[in-house]
């Protein structure tokens, strides 16, 4: 039994301890934001994580026990790329990380332990700006002074990102760029729709005539006859087809599909006849200043038909229309006029960096790490599917929307290490996969 | 010397990047309890070895990263090369290919190599190691086909197996708590290319000439007879528009009213549209007659103003190695 006319710490002796203790780390250390880790998910079969959050930053002062620089390997080229792997000692007080942190933790359920520091959890260092995880909380040094410990010394080093979410990485745009679930939008500005009048022949409609273009269009608008007749259909053409070269005994009908301003589709409806095969070409109506012009190759039978029409280049920048083509005259019209399919208006209201939007056919859902309304282009980052051309997203918070103009997949990462695309284009010259590239990105 | 002429055929690029190609599209994906997509993310892909100041530079530009590293990751890398020497063909055969200019390219049978390679996929879980172990090892049978366009010049596809050798799955969680813990998967890989030396080109051959001589006495006997084939071009192929037609003409009618007849001669081939026609007569200074149909075309109608091609000796020269053609005879006897 040990002696009880000594004390070995007594309550007041160990308060004035752990003050002296907080006076010091307030006197010598620093700021730094404590981020506890929200584990969502966790994986019972291999015991590791599945997705955590990081939404929430606590400031409380501790002392870096560094004093000559970081421990760890430093900085190492690897067959990964660079890999840093600093790491640190910071020791905060027991005392402050209950008052500060704990009685806020403790009501958060997806927290695992709100009592202490929890490896996992991150500490932002403010002198170098970069996250550190803890791996490790040393509670028993210095041992049991007075008959109690008054530290954690929180062992740290150097996080390991793997697109971890939550509001703390949406704000840090550098770690933003350096994710891999960020895709980049272009967003449709706002453009001039289309305009035609019917002509009427014997009831029927004849000779549309295209009196407005149209601008930006990024799909091919429909068009619907109204009036007091039936049965009329008339299309929409972005490009204008034709053969030349050669005066045919009867003209070829050929009827293009674009999409996205390309033409994807060369339909031979009549072949015509009597063209000279090594006289006659395709040719397309200009886009507008900008885009390219398609390039086809025809092959024609031993009558001057046309009988094939491969598209060796899709051209580009078709967003105008270009005529309007009557494929059912109709019958019975005295009167008619076409509503042509309006343009996408672009963008309406302002988005929230953070918020969450929603694409309006495929249902997806991703978070806005940053837009630029002049530049017209969104980065989302943890997608939880891929958006369409076309689709309407939009903001949760803001209720802004914008139509998607395109997606640019050489663009869906910036990450320095990320090699992915510049295999993909070298490869496309010289893998021969007639059918389809079982491995690649492009479709 | 060994060297005939610069030659760099970028064969062993090729296969880094064909060898590249496979895994640049690989995702990993984290689902809610409820099954629907959290997250996807791509795995980037890069080759591992790097110049040192370029990764310096381009990976830390700012100096400092603000964390170790960012995963998942995959990287591979060319280990070693070796000579396959079961693969090996006979050293003498040509492989030839008709050249678009009018000439064929040819190059000596290539050597077997096997280019071995070194893959490894860094995660932070276990499951996502597993989710892109399974992406790849499928396809492997354990050797996948992918077909390279080895040599540019020749337009040479080679179907190269890649071989998959073995796989070592580690998992380093033992230990210190403030070590790093690393999951990490190497692949090995062999792939089974053929490195092709220089190509030369050579043009197609565009006479044969033979000598007949009579008589049993080798030394004596001259040559009697010449035989000489060149090719004749069936179509036009120059475009020349020499003429025009000045009326319509019917599937039947053989008199064509011309521009000028004094351009065409009797028995040369004509080309209208995509009718050949053989001229017959010449009656006056503005229509010619004509047999219809000729090599195989169908007779059909042609409008006034359609341009009449000659077929004649520059169409002749103008043959290459994929064209269909017919044959000029050339026989001279000797005394």
């Amino acid at each position: 039994m040990r002696n009880v006319f000594f004390t070995h710490g007594t309550r007041n002796e160990q308060f004035l301890q752990q003050g002296l203790v907080e006076e010091y780390i307030k006197m010598f250390g620093m700021d730094v934001l404590y981020i506890p880790r929200q584990l969502t998910q966790k994986d019972g079969v291999f015991n590791e994580e599945v997705s955590s959050e990081f939404d929430d930053s606590y400031l409380i002062e501790a002392y870096l026990e560094n004093a000559e620089g970081f421990q760890g390997g430093g900085d190492l080229l690897t067959k990964f790329g660079i890999r840093q792997t600093d790491e640190i000692t910071m020791v905060i007080s027991q005392q402050r990380f209950s008052d500060l942190i704990s009685q806020f933790l403790l009501l958060d359920t997806d927290v695992e332990l709100g009592e202490r520091p929890q490896e996992g959890d991150l500490i932002w260092f403010p002198l170098a700006g970069n996250y550190f995880e803890i791996k490790f909380v040393e509670h028993e040094e210095p041992f049991y002074q007075l008959g109690k410990n008054y530290t954690y010394k929180l062992k740290c080093e150097l996080f390991e990102y793997s697109d971890e979410q939550g509001e703390i990485f949406i704000g840090d745009e550098e770690l933003v760029d350096t994710g891999y679930t960020i895709k980049y939008y272009f967003l449709t500005s706002a453009g001039v729709s289309a305009i035609g009048v019917p002509t009427l022949l014997n009831g029927g409609i004849s000779s549309p005539v295209l009196t407005e273009e149209g601008k930006n269009y990024n799909f091919t608008p429909t068009v619907t006859v109204n009036g007091d007749g039936t049965g009329a259909e008339v299309r929409a053409d972005m490009i204008t087809v034709s053969l030349s070269g050669s005066t045919p005994l009867r003209n070829a009908v050929l009827k293009p599909t674009t999409k996205e301003g390309k033409l994807i589709a060369l339909e031979i409806v009549d072949g015509g006849e009597g063209y000279d095969v090594a006289r006659t070409g395709i040719s397309f109506s200009n886009p507008p200043f900008g885009g390219l012009s398609p390039v086809a190759k025809p092959t024609f039978d031993s009558n001057g038909t046309l009988i094939g029409a491969e598209i060796t280049n899709q051209g580009k920048g078709y967003t105008s229309v270009s005529k309007l083509v009557v494929e059912k005259p109709g019958s019975g019209y005295t009167t008619a006029s076409f509503t042509i399919q309006p343009v996408s208006p672009g963008r309406t209201g302002d988005f929230k960096i953070g918020e969450s939007v929603t694409g309006g056919s495929t249902g997806n859902q991703a978070v806005l790490a940053d837009w630029d309304a002049k530049e017209g282009w969104l980065k989302l980052k943890a997608p939880t599917g891929d958006f369409l051309i076309n689709e309407i997203l939009m903001g949760s918070d803001t209720g802004s929307q914008v139509t998607i103009n395109s997606f640019d997949p050489i663009d869906s990462t910036d990450d320095k290490y990320y090699d992915n695309v510049e295999f993909e284009l070298e490869a496309d010259d010289i893998l021969d996969f007639t059918e389809s590239n079982p491995f690649g990105i492009a479709t | 010397m060994l060297n005939t002429g610069y030659t760099y055929n970028k064969i062993i690029r090729k296969c880094v990047v064909a060898f590249g190609t496979m895994f640049n599209n690989i995702e990993v994906r984290k689902e809610n309890p409820d099954g629907s997509t959290y997250q996807k993310m791509k795995v980037p892909l890069a080759y591992g070895p790097k110049q040192k100041f370029l990764a310096r530079i381009e990976q830390q530009p700012d100096l400092n990263k603000k964390v170790a590293i960012t995963l998942p990751r995959i990287s591979f890398e060319v280990t070693g090369i070796s000579y396959d020497g079961t693969r090996k063909l006979s050293p003498v055969t040509l492989n030839l290919k008709a050249d678009g200019n009018n000439a064929v390219r040819k190059v000596y049978t290539p050597v077997p190599y096997n280019i071995e390679f070194s893959l490894s996929v860094l995660s932070k879980t276990n499951d996502e190691a597993l989710e892109i172990m399974e992406q790849i090892l499928p396809f492997f049978q354990p050797s996948y086909n992918v077909t390279i366009k080895l040599i540019e010049d020749l337009n040479e596809f080679r179907d190269v197996p890649i071989v998959l050798n073995g796989i070592s799955y580690s998992d380093e969680y033992e230990g210190d708590f403030t070590q790093r813990k690393l999951t990490t998967i190497d692949f090995t890989f062999s792939m089974k290319t053929y490195l092709f030396g220089p190509s030369q080109t050579g043009a197609p051959i565009k006479k044969a000439t033979v000598d007949y001589k009579m008589g049993v006495n080798r030394e004596l006997a001259p040559r009697r007879v010449q035989y000489q084939v060149t090719p004749k071009a069936i179509a036009d192929g120059d475009l020349d528009g020499t003429s025009a037609l000045m009326a319509d003409i019917s599937k039947t009618i053989t008199t064509l009213q011309v521009q000028d007849s004094s351009v065409f001669t009797i028995g040369e081939s004509i080309e209208i549209g995509n009718e050949v026609m053989k001229v017959k007569t010449l009656p006056d200074a503005t229509s010619i007659t004509v047999i219809r149909g000729q090599n195989g075309t169908n007779k059909a109608e042609h409008l006034a103003g359609a341009p009449i091609d000659l077929i004649n000796s520059a169409d002749d020269a103008l043959l290459d190695a994929g064209d269909d053609f017919g044959f000029n005879e050339l026989t001279s006897f000797y005394g």
